[in-house]
């Protein structure tokens, strides 16, 4: 078949009619790629006979590799079709444009699964015909249900029934009848689903009316004189009545679920074998018998499948009650699988697996075939098989058939789809009329509203855009030609000049510089490779164009995904870019276009920067519908996280450069980076973190990256627990502690109690309350300041306060409410009051609060119990002044005040457990005295200071450790759906990691359980994999960072009463888990750990190596 | 007695897996064999069980010819103490060979402790985020395996190499292990000395942690070769200080310039300066600056590594009156 030129396509865009958007969906390996292969084989682009082996639109390497698909990829087909209006007529020619999508299986690309199926208007599902119905199968079919595409089922890999499971016809016949009964109760279950739901809306409507009925019949009945019976019998009438006159229907009307269901014979079913390139539709063969058994073709079609038989005598057809005992086969049996069987048996069957040529004889004569003669006399089995089916039962055929027949075009498509999609988009009720009544209607005029859903950004390299590919991809027959006219003028005038001098060296030479001549050429053809290293990768969205037609060089504006169209110009406002280019999608190569009217699958250049990731596109900017609105559209979470690092340190910059182009190409993938200067990117799982990588390595970042474990955060915390060791010195109580500076200068008494909890969550969720009150005193003083000073700084400051300022104001605003100072201290302070133990303790200390730490705005506080109120007070009202310290005494003190809230910030930040911040501790300071004269303390300052804040610490560490210690793990909320057969195994993966189950649900409508656990980050490391890898896909996790949690065990303890002694001996054979934490922290910092070098000292190797 | 003196395999003792602690107390020396890589663990602490640390709970006048102490000697050197009391004080005190695993062990958690505390200081000085451990890491082996060190690095390793080695065979004879790791080391210290050339003198340099230095001292080592070679672009993080000063003293110019050492160019320039000029020359970037009242007051980012001569000349030049107080030891982008 002849190459079909691109501006035969183009042409055929213009025609909504003729266009076709479909996407290829299934579990990985039943075959979306070798039957798109067949598809692609018809218009020429490669060859029939490696059609299916081929897999062209697998691009990249690694997916050739695998063998699997890892990125949906778009191609537009040419189709024409001989069609007869009526059987008369003649024959019509009608061209077709196709545009299709393959996608990938795996479950880690479903989100691509989800971004094919917004832009396309019908789908085609595979199913193997072996494995049947997998984990994906379910998804793509939940997935078509959802966006609410026609679907068409294709039962692939038929030729494995044959030559594998070695079935006969029957056999066969009744695995497919089963398969698609399994097809068709998920699909089932999704209609009860949605059926269910219904019901429970229509029920209430009725009760509704009943109670309504009740309260009218209560009233009505109060009022009757007649007997009780008399009565009752009234009341019924009311009843009914009540009812009957209801507008609500009594009975529930079901819906018609018929057309959701693949059913043969209405041909939305095709057996095919994309590897062997047949297909079939009843219908074909109900075509083929119309005029051998002289049954009406429309009869046929509908009892090709099913329990219907052919008598062999009357040749009439009989249902199963007529068979009166008779063994026959089912009509398919008889007519289809039995032919097809009889066909692999003469090519591949045999008595030497060789195949039988007398049989092949008859059956081409039979069907009137003619095959080639280098054909017939072909050794190998496979391609006598291919040919023999490519005449007889071509995959195309079939396939793009079914799919104009069955499947919707575009305008028809849109109005069915669209309202739905509509109104579900954000803001729905404000878009504008006109531009909806465009997309449902479908107009693709000039000068309609353009709207375009923009579903992924794809990265090409910058030599494979059409601008800068050379034509042919290879050298052109004149460029060939042109080179060798050149050697071969070289090579004359050496022999020219070798007739003076006859020497070899100079012909040598000069095929040396026709060599040159050569490599002149190569570096011109390598000229965009070089390109390639300084711009390498181009982003062009993927996009799907619903109303109006879109030129080169159009202004439209690019809505982000949190665009609402009630508030069109709320921040951040659409940006508005010009279209530098559109682009056909040709698998891995790209054609220009100039313009493309709705209805088509398009490739836009010049969104760069202006989407992430989708988007929607559009010529107005007010009342626009957002088509990619988050909720629109199910993704799955990103679960898999590792934090990546250059293998070289100097490549850092590049990795992140590649990182942030990454970020905006795959769909899939988040990048963070973190406080801690981790970079971290969440993956959809294993294998799509892997792509990635490669990815970064070749393409985005170009050095080499290794992936690690992220640095999982750990806080510290202590507790009053039932039993703990008795208070260091019993004389200051637990907790107390003096400290001396070596010096003998300062000495410092201070208090550590555990924060009550109420007062630690609420820190833990106002730290950006915290934040912002710091700001907003800092301005204070900067205004104060600022007459005095009057300096340029601090506007500066103030500015850069007040964006400190909306910070916090976002941080709160998750909260819920945004706090001011009063309220701030109100709350605390009730915080404070809900502790009942220890009442006069935490009495008053809201307004003795002089520091949060770490860092300002952590968890704990640092409250000022001495006498002369050294410190300042952190929440004091607005209207106090600042601390202007009275006490002149004093002074010299409260500098070392400074000191110690400093020293608190830094013991708060790295603990004594594993140099972790702490959470929830309280530290009194109750005095701060100082044995040496001002003057002479004065002197050595210095040396003071260090001294100070080293004691500081150390003693709100030891106060720390006066009581029981306990670490706090970094916790998942962890969502999982699960079926029932799989929740046991998910049950052990979480528990064995550590994990807790919250709680267990059912989901209502299908069979699914979800369930809600919570899950050390710590151990969340290849959970996601294992989870699937345990319940064959059939759960699917998905993890949300949820707080930190404390673990009920002091990492110190060990057994010491004599009970304890007796069960778990003097080692505790039990492991402490806090201990394992803790260890494995201080182990990766360089910390002493309280390990022993070797485990059995005994038993060490002792010979010399 | 002459099973004792023919030797064959059966009546030969070879001491295998044995480590042997040393004393010498009252000119006698005394040793007792323990299990390699056992002592350690039990000197800090971590292995509480003696007898996976003794072999043999006796004390030796010579382990490998199976001497035991003779009674007297121990009594004339260790008076009043019981045998078991002895092999603990001799286990405690005494000189001990470090095993293989022990000195690995220490190595890598040295190594961890010292890369953390240079993460935990070191800043990309454009975003002013920190690195992470790994890329630390990375880069300080880079610098110790770096072509330009690669001379006097493998210097280094083949003088490290002789020297352990004839370390060794002495030590079999008289000298222990914690003498064996330190000569090592010394002789490292001065094969690098000898094997570095002139120009690379300049720039400081980095060779791999050792366990007889502070985790901090080496730490600040590796900044300093960190900073100067620039495998990643590094900087150290800032400190934040809080200087006031009196006003009045402000517009004094600095008497007697040769107190402050003058290391710094910076800090030459300003000496002809007033006071303020030459606080604010030590202040890279100035956050707030003001007056209130009779105070001076300056919050600003310094340099930590001239954090000491500031505050050196804060105190000497104001005769205390004027305050440098840290508000944030190493400032770090703090993320959102």
């Amino acid at each position: 078949m002849p190459v079909v030129p691109p501006e035969k396509l183009v042409k055929l865009q213009q025609q909504g009619q003729g266009i076709r958007n479909i996407c290829i969906l299934a579990h990985v390996d039943h075959g979306k790629t070798s039957l798109t292969d067949a598809l692609i084989a018809t218009n020429g682009i490669i060859s029939p006979k490696l059609a299916g082996k081929i897999r062209y639109l697998d691009s990249r390497p690694d997916e050739q590799l695998r063998g699997i698909t890892m990125e949906s990829s778009a191609i537009s087909l040419y189709f024409s079709l001989l069609r007869r209006n009526a059987p008369e007529a003649e024959p019509e020619r009608k061209e077709y444009l196709i545009n299709l999508i393959d996608s990938p299986g795996h479950i880690d690309f479903s989100s691509e699964v989800s971004t094919a199926s917004r832009l396309c208007d019908g789908a085609v599902v595979l199913v193997d015909a072996v494995e049947g119905v997998c984990s994906q199968t379910v998804t793509v079919l939940r997935q078509t249900w959802l966006e609410k595409l026609r679907p068409l089922l294709v039962i692939n890999k038929m030729d494995r029934l044959i030559t594998e499971l070695k079935l006969s016809p029957s056999e066969a016949y009744t695995h497919l009848s089963k398969l698609l009964e399994q097809v068709n109760a998920v699909v089932g279950s999704f209609a009860l689903g949605e059926r269910m739901e219904d019901d429970l809306r229509w029920r209430e409507r009725i009760d509704e009316k009943v109670t309504a009925a009740v309260a009218a019949k209560g009233q009505h009945a109060g009022d009757g004189t007649n007997g009780v019976s008399k009565g009752r019998k009234a009341s019924l009438a009311e009843d009914d009545e009540g009812l009957v006159t209801s507008s609500t229907p009594a009975e529930y009307e079901e819906k018609e679920d018929e057309d959701i269901y693949f059913e043969p014979e209405r041909n939305n079913v095709i057996f095919s074998s994309a590897i062997d390139g047949w297909a079939f539709t009843p219908r074909q063969f109900a075509g083929l018998y119309e005029k051998k058994l002289g049954i009406k073709r429309h009869v046929l079609e509908k009892v090709l499948w099913g329990d219907f038989y052919l008598d062999p005598k009357t040749k009439r057809i009989l249902g199963p009650k007529h068979l009166k005992g008779r063994h026959l086969k089912p009509m398919f049996v008889q007519l289809v699988l039995e032919q097809i069987w009889a066909v692999y048996e003469a090519t591949l069957g045999g008595p030497n697996k060789k195949g039988d040529p007398v049989l092949l004889g008859k059956i081409t004569k039979g069907l009137n075939l003619s095959l080639p003669a280098h054909v017939m006399r072909s050794k190998d089995p496979k391609a006598l098989l291919s040919a023999v089916f490519s005449a007889w039962l071509p995959l195309s055929t079939a396939l793009l058939v079914s799919v104009i027949e069955q499947l919707p075009n575009p305008p028809t498509a849109q109005e069915a789809r669209l309202p739905a999609l509509l109104a579900a988009s954000p803001g729905a009720e404000y878009i504008n009329a006109e531009i909806k009544d465009a997309m449902t209607y479908f107009k693709p005029g000039k000068g309609q509203p353009v709207v375009a859903y923009v579903s992924k950004m794809v990265s090409v390299p910058e030599s494979e855009l059409p601008v800068n590919k050379r034509r042919g991809g290879m050298l052109s027959a004149d460029e060939a030609r042109e080179l060798g006219r050149k050697k071969r003028a070289e090579i004359e005038k050496a022999q020219a000049r070798a007739n003076g001098e006859a020497d070899v060296a100079s012909v040598s030479d000069a095929l040396s510089s026709a060599a040159i001549g050569d490599a002149d050429e190569l570096t011109g053809a390598s000229e965009p490779e070089a390109e390639l290293n300084e711009d390498p990768e181009h982003l062009i969205g993927f996009a799907r164009l619903f109303s109006g037609t879109l030129t080169v060089g159009d202004e439209v504006y690019v809505l982000p995904p949190k665009y609402t169209p009630a508030r069109p110009h709320a921040h951040p406002q659409p940006r508005r870019v010009k279209i530098t280019a559109l682009y056909l999608l040709m698998g891995r190569s790209l054609e220009s276009l100039d313009s493309v009217p709705a209805g088509n699958l398009v490739g836009i250049a010049g969104l760069e920067g202006a989407i992430l990731k989708s988007g929607t596109i559009c010529s107005h900017l007010e009342g626009a519908p957002n088509l990619s609105s988050t909720n629109a559209i199910s993704k799955n979470a990103p679960i898999v996280r590792v934090a990546l690092e250059p293998a070289f340190p100097g490549d850092l910059d590049k990795m992140i450069r590649g990182l942030r182009l990454l970020e905006q190409a795959d769909p899939a993938v988040l990048y963070e980076q973190l406080e801690s200067g981790e970079h971290v990117i969440c993956t959809a799982g294993e294998l799509h973190l892997e792509r990635c990588l490669k990815d970064l390595r070749e393409r985005f970042a170009k050095c080499d990256i290794q992936a690690g474990e992220a640095i999982v955060p750990y806080r510290e915390s202590i507790v009053r627990a039932e039993e703990m060791n008795a208070a260091r010195d019993p004389a200051l109580g637990r907790g107390r502690v003096e400290g001396v500076t070596t010096s003998k200068q300062v000495t410092i008494k201070l208090r550590v109690r555990p924060l009550p909890v109420p007062v630690t969550e609420f820190l833990v969720k106002h730290t950006g309350a915290v934040k912002r009150l710091y700001s907003e005193r800092k301005a204070q003083d900067q205004e104060r300041a600022s007459p005095l000073g009057g300096d340029g700084t601090t506007g500066d400051a103030l500015e850069d306060a007040s964006e400190q300022d909306i910070d916090a104001e976002d941080t709160t605003a998750e909260g819920g409410h945004e706090l001011s100072l009063a309220e701030f201290k109100q709350r605390l302070a009730d915080a404070f009051a809900e502790e009942k133990t220890d009442k006069d303790v935490w009495k008053d200390v809201v307004d003795k609060i002089a520091a949060f730490g770490p860092r300002r705005v952590g968890p704990n506080v640092l409250i000022d119990l001495t006498e002369d109120n050294l410190c300042e007070k952190f929440l004091r009202e607005e209207h106090e002044a600042p601390a202007d310290n009275p006490n002149h005494a004093n002074k010299h003190t409260s500098t070392f005040a400074d000191k110690v809230a400093y020293a608190f910030q830094l013991a708060t930040h790295q603990g004594p457990l594993c140099s972790e911040p702490l959470q929830g501790i309280a530290v009194f300071l109750e005095s701060l005295t100082i044995h040496s004269s001002p003057e002479e303390s004065a002197q050595n300052i210095g040396r003071l200071t260090g001294e100070t804040i080293r004691t500081t610490r150390d003693a709100i560490r030891s106060g720390f450790l006066d009581w029981s210690p306990r670490i706090l793990l970094a916790i998942y909320s962890c969502e999982i759906q699960a079926s029932a057969e799989v929740l046991g195994r998910v049950y052990g993966v979480i528990s064995r990691r550590g994990g807790r189950i919250v709680s267990e649900s059912l989901l209502e409508p299908s069979t699914n359980f979800t369930i809600l656990a919570l899950l050390p980050v710590a151990e969340s490391f290849g959970f996601s994999d294992e989870i699937r890898q345990r319940t064959s896909g059939f759960a699917a996790p998905q993890l949300v960072f949820e707080g930190f949690e404390m673990l009920d065990e002091d990492p110190f303890w060990v057994p010491t009463t004599e009970e304890e002694l007796e069960d778990l001996g003097e080692k505790a054979d039990r492991e402490n888990v806090a201990k394992r934490y803790v260890d494995k922290v201080r182990a990766r910092k360089g910390l002493v750990v309280d390990r022993k070098v070797v485990e059995s000292a005994e038993k060490q190797k002792t010979l010399k190596r | 007695m002459p099973s004792a003196q023919i030797n064959q395999p059966s009546n030969q003792i070879r001491l295998t897996n044995v480590s042997l602690v040393r004393m010498k107390k009252g000119k006698k020396r005394y040793e007792i064999a323990c299990y390699k890589n056992t002592v350690t663990s039990f000197r800090a602490g971590h292995e509480t069980d003696l007898d996976s640390v003794l072999q043999i709970p006796n004390v030796f006048v010579n382990v490998s010819k199976g001497q035991v102490a003779p009674n007297e000697d121990l009594k004339k050197s260790f008076p009043g103490m019981s045998r078991d009391e002895i092999v603990l004080e001799i286990l405690k005190k005494g000189e001990i060979q470090v095993g293989e695993k022990e000195r690995g062990a220490e190595l890598e958690r040295m190594q961890r402790e010292v890369v953390e505390i240079v993460a935990g200081r070191l800043v990309d000085p454009k975003s002013k985020r920190v690195y992470t451990v790994g890329m630390i890491e990375k880069a300080l082996d880079q610098l110790s395996s770096q072509g330009g060190h690669a001379v006097g690095r493998q210097a280094v390793k083949g003088h490290q190499g002789g020297g352990a080695a004839a370390d060794r065979s002495k030590s079999r004879e008289e000298s222990t292990a914690t003498t064996d790791s330190g000569t090592v080391t010394s002789a490292g210290a001065e094969a690098s000395t000898e094997g570095e050339a002139p120009a690379d003198k300049a720039k400081p340099k980095w060779t791999g942690v050792t366990t007889n230095k502070s985790a901090k001292s080496q730490a600040l080592e590796a900044m300093k070769a960190l900073i100067a070679h620039q495998p990643i672009p590094v900087a150290r993080a800032r400190m934040r200080l809080r200087i006031t000063c009196p006003t009045s003293i402000l517009k004094q110019t600095v008497k007697a310039p040769a107190t402050i050492p003058t290391s710094d160019d910076a800090a030459e320039e300003a000496v002809k300066g007033t006071v303020k000029d030459k606080i604010l020359s030590f202040v890279e970037q100035v956050e707030s600056q003001d007056v209130l009242g009779e105070e001076w007051e300056v919050v600003g980012f310094v340099e930590p590594g001239s954090f000491k001569t500031l505050s050196e000349f804060v105190s000497t030049q104001t005769k205390g009156r004027a305050r440098a107080e840290v508000l944030d030891m190493a400032v770090t982008h703090e993320g959102d």
